[in-house]
C-alpha cells in the first residue's frame, strides 16, 4: 500500500450523478456565463436539470437512473414526495390524464408546473 | 453557562464539574447510581460533559473536561446510548466494497419525514424559527464532531476528509465558514447567534442528535459509525437545502440565512459523493471490520433525524 500511487483523478464522473471536478477557478456555462469556483471540488450538472446550472442540486436523484431513460417527464407531487415520469413531449395532455384525475387537472394541484417542469426539473420543487 | 438542569442527573454533573477535579470514591461512586428522572435529564447531562470538549462552559471548573469522575460518567452514559442506538439497528453485513452503493441505498430507501418539505411549502414563520432554534444546537458546531475522527483514519480516508472539511472550514475564508453562516443568518433573524443559546429549549432527540455525533467523534472506536453518519448527512443535505431555500423565501426569511442553505445545496452535492466514496469507501477497503459500523452509522442519522422531525411535527400537530 506504501509504494502504491493513490489514484486522485481531477475529474469523476458519479454514476448517475454530476461530474466532480478539483482544482478549478472559474467555469463558463452554455450561456457564456463566467462562475468563479470558490470550493475545492465542485459538482457540475449532468442531467440538465438542476436549478442552479452550471452545479448539481440534487435534482438528478427525482430521475430515474438509466443512461437510455427518457429525458422528457413531469415531476409529480404528492404529499411530500417527489416523482418523475417519463412522458412522450407530444403526448402532455393524454399522459397528464393518464397520471392524474380530472379534477386534480383542473385544480392544478398534483402537477408542480406543468409542461415546462420536463425541461427544467430543476423546478420540481416549485409548486406553489 | 451551564444550562438549566432537567432533573438529579444533570443538576448533579453541572455540581460536579464545577468543583476541583480529584479522585473521590464519592464521587465516583455517585457516577454509577445516580438516576435520570426529568424529561431529558440523561441527554443533557451527556451533552454538557461533550460540551467540555468543544466550547465549554464559564461556571465549569477549567480542568472539568479531565475530571476522573466526569470521564466516568461520561462513559457510562456513552455506554446506555450506543447500547440504545444499536439496538435499533438491525443491518446485514455487508462485503467492503459494496459499503458506497449500500450507503446510496439505504438513504434512497429512507422514508423518514421531511421537515424541508413542511417548510418549503406550509410551515408557518414561527415554526420555522423554532426549527431553526433546535437546529442551533448542532449548526453553530457544524463539521466539528468530525474533525476529532481525522486523526484516525488510514491515508485516503484521512485526505479525502480534509478535502471536504476544509470547504465546510470555508476553504480558509472565515467568512465563508458553514457555522459562522449560520449565525449570521440568526442574527439577522434576530435569533441569538451564541453558541448553545438555545439548549434550554432543545428538544431530548435534538440533544441526542448532538449527543450521538459528539461520541462518535471523540472515540477512537466509533470511527467507522462517525463517517456513515457524515456519509448519510451529506447525502440528505442538498435537496431538503433547496426546500429551505424556497421555504424561506416564501416567508421572506432575510438574505443570510437564506444563504446558508443555498451555500449548502452546492456544497452537500459535492460532498456526499466524497463522503460515500472517497471517506466511507476507501476507509472500508483499507479497514474492512470498520464496514459495518458505517452502515450502522449511517443508519443511526437517518434514524435520529425522524425521530426529530417525528417529534417536531407532533408538536405542531402537524401529520408527518
Amino acid at each position: 500500500m506504501n509504494e502504491q500511487q493513490f489514484e486522485h483523478p481531477d475529474i469523476v464522473l458519479c454514476p448517475g450523478g454530476p461530474m466532480l471536478v478539483r482544482g478549478i477557478t472559474s467555469v463558463q456555462d452554455e450561456q457564456g456565463h463566467i462562475h468563479a469556483v470558490e470550493r475545492p471540488v465542485v459538482a457540475l450538472c449532468r442531467c440538465h436539470k438542476s436549478s442552479r446550472l452550471p452545479w448539481c442540486d440534487g435534482t438528478h436523484k427525482a430521475i430515474p437512473r438509466s443512461p437510455a431513460a427518457p429525458q422528457h417527464g413531469l415531476t409529480l407531487c404528492e404529499g411530500s414526495g417527489v416523482g418523475w415520469v417519463p412522458v412522450d413531449p407530444h403526448q402532455y395532455a393524454a399522459h397528464l390524464l393518464t397520471y392524474l384525475s380530472e379534477d386534480e387537472l383542473a385544480a392544478g394541484q398534483n402537477v408542480l408546473s406543468g409542461q415546462d417542469l420536463s425541461l427544467r426539473c430543476g423546478a420540481d420543487l416549485q409548486d406553489g | 453557562m451551564f444550562p438549566k438542569p432537567r432533573g438529579s442527573l444533570s443538576a448533579w454533573t453541572f455540581e460536579l464539574l464545577r468543583t476541583p477535579p480529584g479522585v473521590r470514591h464519592v464521587d465516583l461512586d455517585r457516577c454509577a447510581s445516580v438516576q435520570a428522572d426529568g424529561e431529558g435529564d440523561a441527554e443533557l447531562a451527556l451533552w454538557s460533559l461533550h460540551e467540555l470538549s468543544y466550547a465549554g462552559f464559564e461556571d465549569a471548573h477549567e480542568r472539568a473536561e479531565t475530571h476522573p469522575a466526569a470521564m466516568v460518567l461520561r462513559a457510562r452514559l456513552e455506554g446506555e446510548l450506543e447500547a440504545r442506538l444499536r439496538g435499533r439497528w438491525s443491518g446485514a453485513p455487508v462485503a467492503p466494497g459494496d459499503v458506497p452503493d449500500a450507503l446510496v441505498a439505504m438513504v434512497e430507501a429512507d422514508d423518514g419525514p421531511s421537515l424541508a418539505a413542511h417548510v418549503h411549502r406550509r410551515a408557518d414563520r414561527e415554526q420555522v424559527l423554532e426549527l431553526l432554534r433546535q437546529r442551533s444546537i448542532y449548526q453553530l458546531k457544524e463539521a466539528d464532531p468530525a474533525a476529532w475522527v481525522v486523526p484516525r483514519l488510514p491515508v485516503r480516508a484521512k485526505a479525502a476528509l480534509m478535502e471536504l472539511q476544509f470547504d465546510e472550514y470555508g476553504d480558509g475564508d472565515p467568512n465563508r465558514l458553514h457555522s459562522h453562516l449560520f449565525a449570521l443568518g440568526m442574527d439577522a433573524i434576530g435569533l441569538r447567534s451564541a453558541y448553545g443559546a438555545y439548549v434550554d429549549e432543545a428538544m431530548p432527540e435534538v440533544l441526542e442528535m448532538n449527543n450521538v455525533v459528539s461520541m462518535f467523534g471523540l472515540q477512537r472506536r466509533l470511527r467507522g459509525a462517525a463517517m456513515g453518519h457524515l456519509a448519510a448527512f451529506e447525502a440528505t443535505s442538498s435537496v431538503p437545502s433547496r426546500r429551505m431555500v424556497q421555504g424561506l423565501e416564501r416567508l421572506d426569511f432575510p438574505a443570510a440565512m437564506v444563504r446558508y442553505y443555498s451555500e449548502h445545496i452546492e456544497a452537500d452535492a459535492v460532498h456526499e459523493h466524497l463522503a460515500a466514496r472517497d471517506i466511507c469507501g476507501t476507509l472500508a477497503l483499507d479497514e474492512p471490520h470498520q464496514s459495518g459500523d458505517i452502515l450502522f452509522g449511517a443508519f443511526t442519522c437517518l434514524d435520529q433525524e425522524t425521530r426529530f422531525a417525528n417529534a417536531l411535527l407532533d408538536t405542531w400537530g402537524v401529520d408527518a
